[in-house]
């Protein structure tokens, strides 16, 4: 069956396209071209550069990445640089394209599969082993989005596992990685921290091991205004506190509540569930991008396995919303532009959002706030079921 | 279910996935394709009414259903008036189109759409550019010395054959341009794959 995973996998790989890919391969060439501190260097060549955004991500994240192309740069050819650099009209029409999609995505492919022997370490479970592997939730966010995510979800499905083995160095150092690749593993900082109460000073003596590696990565740029540029403007914090109810920020308050309830709950799955609360509230409160769902993605599989067919169609109806608004982004390479890889042209083919707005005259900002509104009604009413079975 | 038989179901499932990506699906979908272009020039040259351009192109596609412009307006003031026609080789009018200064940025490609043409591959048409106020303060990017300027067009497949058509040679055309290594390990890779999954699967059932 795992190879099986894996065919299906290769069929879908080479394909399938977002420019996150290239955009983030461009910023990451400059490491094995000596630069590193890509920060400062955006901001002095940035009027010289073919795609001139700023680099939002951290340091580890550059170092991480920029050592894998370099790793693999030889087998790319040297069509390749010169696609990572194209940023005009011929863009998307490498011929090649495919080939650096398949050899771009491995690692996501190993991490992919190697979270699925994880799970099936951690809760022992066959059924969640060959969910993981062959739903379509995450063969999108993984190959077709193809963003790096994978690698911190990875990191915090093997804290989780190091926590459950009760090596809290382990657990709080892979954690740690993952939060210096990508700030969002913090969210599931507090539930590793609270997950058994009796050990609170055991918790209290290894945590600090989970920060040493962002700081220790981000020292050298702290100080600097084009590193805090770059960094704040990627918008995250900005996201969890936009949606506010008499100016206070909902996502901090529900979280809060969400931790409170974890803290004292007794279930045997309290932090599946509190992972999955927090992944309804998270995605039906903030304008989420859809890549953000692999984070908690493995956790809501696991609660899903373990749910009564009313809530089985509960999770499957939110997802289907949650791509339906994914789908209304006005973003043509959220849908159509998935398959430039096989032609380009599909990058010009009207999105679902203009033609809702221009063949259908509605509003479709209008239809993806309506579809928010009932996934969040949704997110509250699995909160009130959750929190009655304590 | 035998064995071979759960196999052969795979391999025509990876076949119709194969043909369904690659062919059915863009022919479907794609209508319009890209055609002739030329897009390097970086000169702007006056609109005003003692300048108007011709230029000439070989059709590269059956049905041609519209051609862009790169227009100039400096500090978006002009709102002056832009004629243009495309002409057959006959020079006789296939369509008229006109634009104002309102609609043009700076710069910004502006395409004159239309139902698809008549037209044939191999077919000469000339674009005409031209403008009838004196003070037209709005500029066209081409090169002078060759009277040329920068154009793009698209056609429009009118008929699903056709469509299929031309979803089949544009992927045969990248196929010969890319890097066929690639496509040797690609291929060599799915077949592995397969291979793989054949053995397992009869080292399964004995």
């Amino acid at each position: 069956m795992v190879l099986l995973a894996i065919l299906i996998r290769f069929l879908i790989i080479p394909f399938f396209y977002h420019p996150d890919i290239k955009s983030q391969h461009y910023h990451f060439q400059f490491l094995s071209k000596g630069v590193l501190n890509i920060y400062q260097f955006i901001s002095t060549n940035k009027k010289n550069l073919g795609y001139s955004d700023t680099f939002n991500y951290l340091p580890l994240t550059y170092y991480t990445f920029g050592s894998f192309q370099a790793l693999i740069n030889p087998f790319l050819g040297s069509d390749f640089n010169l696609w990572l650099n194209d940023w005009g009209e011929t863009k998307n029409n490498n011929p090649n394209i495919n080939f650096y999609m398949l050899i771009l995505k491995l690692p996501y492919l190993i991490l992919d599969i190697s979270i699925a022997y994880l799970l099936l370490k951690i809760y022992k479970q066959i059924d969640l082993f060959y969910l993981w592997l062959f739903n379509p939730i995450s063969i999108y966010l993984i190959y077709i989005l193809g963003n790096f995510d994978i690698l911190p979800t990875f990191l915090i499905i093997l804290s989780y596992y190091y926590l459950k083995k009760n090596k809290l160095s382990l657990s709080y150092l892979s954690i740690g990685i993952a939060i210096a690749l990508k700030v969002y593993p913090i969210i599931f900082l507090p539930f590793l921290f609270f997950y058994k109460k009796e050990y609170f000073f055991k918790h209290l003596k290894y945590i600090w091991i989970s920060f040493l590696p962002l700081v220790l990565t981000i020292i050298p740029f702290v100080f600097q205004n084009s590193f805090l540029n770059s960094f704040l403007g990627s918008g995250l914090t900005q996201k969890i506190l936009e949606y506010k109810v008499y100016n206070i920020p909902l996502f901090p308050v529900i979280y809060t509540l969400i931790l409170l309830q974890y803290i004292f709950s007794k279930s045997k799955y309290k932090f599946e569930i509190a992972t999955t609360l927090c992944f309804l509230f998270f995605i039906s409160l903030l304008n989420f991008h859809p890549q953000w769902i692999i984070w908690f993605f493995p956790f809501v599989l696991f609660i899903y396995t373990k749910s009564k067919l009313s809530k089985k169609i509960f999770y499957i109806l939110f997802f289907l919303l949650s791509f339906l608004y994914i789908f209304l982004i006005n973003d043509n390479y959220l849908f159509w532009g998935h398959l430039v890889a096989i032609d380009p042209i599909f990058a010009d083919i009207t999105s679902p959002y203009k033609l809702i707005k221009f063949k259908l005259n509605q509003n479709p900002d209008t239809i993806r706030l309506l579809i928010h509104q009932l996934m969040l009604f949704l997110s509250v009413l699995g909160f009130i079921s959750y929190a009655k079975r304590k | 279910m035998p064995k071979e038989n759960n196999f052969l179901l795979l391999l025509l499932g990876q076949v119709f996935y194969f043909i369904s990506i690659f062919v059915f699906i863009p022919s479907l979908i794609l209508k319009e394709r890209p055609g002739i272009q030329k897009i390097d020039y970086q000169n702007s040259l006056p609109l005003d009414y003692s300048h108007s351009y011709s230029q000439s192109f070989t059709t590269d596609r059956d049905n041609i259903n519209s051609f862009s412009i790169l227009f100039k307006n400096p500090n978006l003031i002009s709102k002056d008036k832009v004629l243009l026609e495309l002409k057959d080789g006959n020079q006789q009018t296939l369509t008229q189109l006109s634009i104002t200064g309102t609609a043009i940025g700076d710069p910004d490609w502006i395409r004159f759409k239309f139902n698809p043409l008549d037209t044939k591959k191999g077919d000469i048409l000339y674009i005409n550019v031209s403008s009838d106020s004196p003070g037209n303060l709005l500029y066209i990017v081409g090169d002078h010395k060759n009277k040329s300027i920068n154009f793009k067009t698209t056609y429009k497949a009118d008929s699903l054959k056709k469509s299929f058509e031309s979803t089949i040679n544009y992927q045969l055309k990248k196929l010969n341009s890319m890097n066929i290594y690639y496509f040797y390990a690609y291929t060599s890779l799915i077949l592995l794959v397969n291979i793989y999954l054949y053995k397992y699967h009869g080292n399964k059932k004995s």
